[in-house]
Formats: C-alpha cells, structure tokens, sequence
C-alpha cells in the first residue's frame, strides 16, 4: 500500500472540492435542509460545467465518453463530492451524472442504443430493482418475483421494496426467478422494464429517517417483456447484481468518509470559537479527546477503503477488501458525526447545521448495500475457507 | 391523505403544530394546494397555513405532522396527479412540481 497521490489526482480533488465550496454549498443556503434534488435548469448550468471539466458520467468509461478513472482516483473524488448538506444520498445532486449502472456496459447493442446511451446523455434514468419484501441481505434466496417465458415473451410478477428512483425514471433493471425454488443464485435472470409497461406499479414511497430521497415499493402484475429485455444470459442476473453491488461499496463507503471530514472540520472550528466555563472548548481535555479519536476513526476508514480501492484496480480478488471498506467507513463515518454533534451541543441536533441530517443518513448506511453484519459474514466465510490469509500474507 | 377537513379560520390554525409536515387546502372545487412545512418554514405548519388563510375565508385544510415531510409531500402530489390526471393549482407550471408514477391501487 502506498498513497501518495499524483498530480493528476492532486489536480482532480482540488477541481471537485472547490465545485463543492462554490458551485454546491452556497446553493443549499436556499434549499430545505432535507432535500436532496435541484430544480432541473438549476441541475442543467451545473451539469454544464462538470462537462467542461471532463468529468462529467464519472463511472463511464472513456469508450463511453466518461474520464475512465482508476478506482483510486474514483475513491478520492467521492470523498469529496459528498461533502456538504446532502452529500451522503445526493453528492453534488448528480451533477457529475446518474449513479452508473454498470450492467449496461454489457448489453447488447440494441439495448446501449435503447437504454444506456440515453442515459448517458441525461435523457433517460432508471432504477435498480433487487431487494424484496422476503429480504435484501440475501438476494439469491429471498428473491420471489418470477418471470414465466410464454412464447418470445416474460411475464413478471411480484413485488420490490427500498428501490429508489423507480417513481420518476423511465425504465428498470429487474432480478426475478427464471429458475424453480431451489435454483439458489443460478435462477435469477435481469430484465430491463420500461416504466410505462403494463402492469408495473409504483405503489408507495416507503418513508424513512431520510426525506428528500426515497425508496418505494413496486408491483409487477403479469408485466409482459419481450426476450429482448434480457440483460445478459438467463439465469446469470444474479452474478450481474453481485458484481455491481461489491464494486459500488467502494464510493459508498467513500461517501461515508467525505461527510465524516466535514463533519469534524465543524466541530473543530466550533471547538475553537464556543467558549464554556471560562474556557475554550478546545481547551477542554474531553472535547480534546474526541477530536482525536474522530481523527483515527477518518484516518483509519480512509486507508482501509483506499486499500480496497487499489486491490480493485490491481485486478487481484477484492471481495473481502470491499467489505472491511464498507465496515469501517460506516461504522466510524457514524461515530465521528455523533461526536461531532455532542461537541455542538443543542446546536448540533438542529436543522440550521448538516449534522442531524448527517447522522440520520449515515445510521442507513450501516444498513444499505449490504449491512454491516452481511460483510462480517463476506470476510469470515473468506478467512476460514483459507480464500484469504490476512494482509501480511497478500 | 385520508385524514378529516377542518375549516381553515383563525381558531382552527391556533391548534395547528409549528412543526414539519405536509397539508393540503380546498376551496369549493376541491383541492387547490398541497405543500409542506420544511425546516426553513418559520412556525412549521401554521406558519405555512397562516399564508393560506391571509388570501381570505372559505377554505379548509388537511394536514399529517411528519419528519419525512419532503417525501411524504412528493408521495400525495404524485397520488394526486395520478388521480386527478392534473397538477394541484398551487404547483401546476412550476419547476416545483414533483414528476412521477406513484399511485395506490
């Protein structure tokens, strides 16, 4: 491990974080503290310029027409993307573009010309629909909406829950069981449903400890697709769904981070300015303390999740890494806005700062992508079948 | 929303939380505003209710006090759209207008 960044990377964190101080930050000044999108030709002038730095579909590729950074270099910016007011669920509000939907990359051409060059372009979004009512944890399990072939065509049935997005995009891309029930990850197949589908229904946003971004709950009632809306091959939409998941937790975890920084930068501005019993808080021993222990929960979550971000880009295994990554940067992203808060006082838990917003969302991200107990289980199952040996040993 | 209309009067808004939420008001046609009371609204829900009773008498509201005020405001818009097949008055030709597919059956 070695993070001495280069001059294009140094080059690129200074471009996005004074994106964030001067195009994002002053703009939430006007916004209601929980929400999480801009007025659309606000979104427009700022998309404008994320084009003009070329970094514009940030997760595309550069046959694509994105930047094609490494994963390192995507770990960094998302650290500082996320830094400000809703920065955890809505970094920079999608001016650097939509959430990548890697599968894409691999449809056919008929499919890229449909659904992702669209995309691509800002014309079109789409929702990811996995978890379900039966769980999300385990989706190769919990997975109960089946598509049944009749003729060229699927038919669809069943129900999704905490998918966002699904409201307002125009197409999805859906897991349901082509298999029997005991086909297990083997009997998942992917299709890409069009919103305006027959039969497809978005029935409810599911509230949550967040506001402005929603997840809802969906219905697919005898949703009729053709063969072409297959993505990939029968029965492999499961490995699609995994890739994708293991390979998001980096940014996600990234995300965490970032929001973590800012966090205990406004604790220790407040630390140095708020005064009580005749002193400082700073000059407090407790307040003192919980500064450095937010300093080593950051250090700590930045150098494991900048180590799975280069395992990734080294083409080695990074399963387990990812995991660790998502582990520590929630957990501790977690602890260091709580402390961040109570050095606040009553000011902390009011909507005139980020940090109650903060803390609620990061309390989801322990759960989303994978909750901190599923990692748990990725790395353990990897140390005790001997598939990984420890850091030394890599 | 499901809950009961009240006349919107002074006596009516003094019970009314100073807290995030959502509400909706109605003239004699039915419907003609949805909003919510945001973290910025001075006096939350009667302060946001206040401005609808200053435009004159005759109308009544409805209103749910939620923390989750912005989804829960988007949720009823897009249920009213669905529904009605037009935007509320008070939204409609502005950039504010939540957009989506949410309907309950």
């Amino acid at each position: 491990m070695g993070f001495a960044f280069n001059d294009v990377q140094r080059a690129l964190i200074h471009n996005v974080r004074s994106f964030v101080r001067n195009e994002i930050i002053p703009l939430e000044l006007e916004l209601d503290p929980d929400e999480s999108e801009l007025r659309p030709s606000v979104l427009d002038g700022l998309r404008v310029k994320t084009k003009q730095m070329g970094l514009y579909n940030l997760d595309a590729p550069e046959e694509f027409g994105g930047p094609g950074l490494d994963t390192v270099t995507r770990t960094l910016l998302a650290m500082e993307m996320s830094q400000h007011r809703a920065g955890l669920y809505s970094a920079c509000y999608g001016a650097f573009g939509q959430p990548d939907m890697a599968q894409l990359y691999e449809a056919t051409d008929e499919q890229k010309e449909r659904y992702l060059h669209p995309v691509l372009r800002g014309e079109k979004s789409s929702f990811f629909a996995l978890t379900e009512p039966a769980g999300g944890s385990d989706p190769a399990r919990s997975i109960q909406t089946r598509a049944k072939q009749d003729g060229d065509d699927w038919i669809i049935n069943g129900t999704k829950v905490f998918i966002s997005g699904a409201d307002s995009a125009d197409f999805g891309l859906v897991f349901a069981r082509t298999g029997d029930r005991e086909s297990g990850r083997e009997g998942i197949t992917c299709f890409i449903v069009d919103a305006d589908t027959p039969g497809f229904t978005v029935r409810r946003v599911i509230h949550t400890l967040r506001s402005g971004h929603y997840p809802t709950e969906l219905v697919f009632e005898d949703v009729r697709v053709p063969g072409s809306a297959v993505l990939g091959e029968v029965g492999q939409g499961f490995a699609m769904a995994s890739e994708r998941l293991t390979k998001n937790r980096i940014p996600y975890a990234a995300g965490c981070i970032g929001v973590a920084m800012a966090a205990h930068r406004l604790a220790i501005e407040y630390a140095g300015i708020r005064s009580v019993f005749g002193q400082k808080l700073a000059d407090h021993e407790g307040i003192q303390w919980m500064l450095v222990e937010n300093e080593i929960d950051i250090r700590s979550a930045a150098l494991v999740t900048l180590d799975a971000a280069e395992r990734a880009d080294s083409g080695e295994p990074f399963r387990t890494e990812v995991a660790l990554a998502k582990i520590v940067a929630t957990e501790a992203s977690g602890r260091v806005v709580d402390r961040a808060i109570q050095i606040h006082g009553g000011y902390g838990v009011t909507k005139d700062l980020p940090l109650e917003r903060w803390y609620r969302e990061l309390r989801i991200r322990r759960i989303g992508e994978g909750t901190t107990e599923t990692q748990k289980m990725i790395v353990s199952r990897d140390l005790l079948r001997g598939r990984y040996a420890g850091l030394m040993d890599r | 929303m499901t809950k009961a209309w009240s006349p919107l009067t002074a006596e009516t808004l003094a019970e009314v939380p100073a807290t995030v939420g959502v509400f909706e008001v109605a003239d004699a046609s039915g419907v003609i505003g949805i909003d919510y009371a945001g973290g910025h609204s001075p006096f939350g829900l009667r302060g946001a209710l206040q401005g609808w009773l200053d435009r004159g008498p005759g109308l009544s509201f409805r209103y749910e006090r939620t923390n989750a005020y912005l989804s829960r405001f988007r949720e009823v818009v897009q249920v009213f759209v669905n529904d009605t097949g037009e935007p509320p008055p008070n939204l409609a030709g502005t950039e504010n207008l939540p957009t989506g597919r949410i309907r309950q059956n």
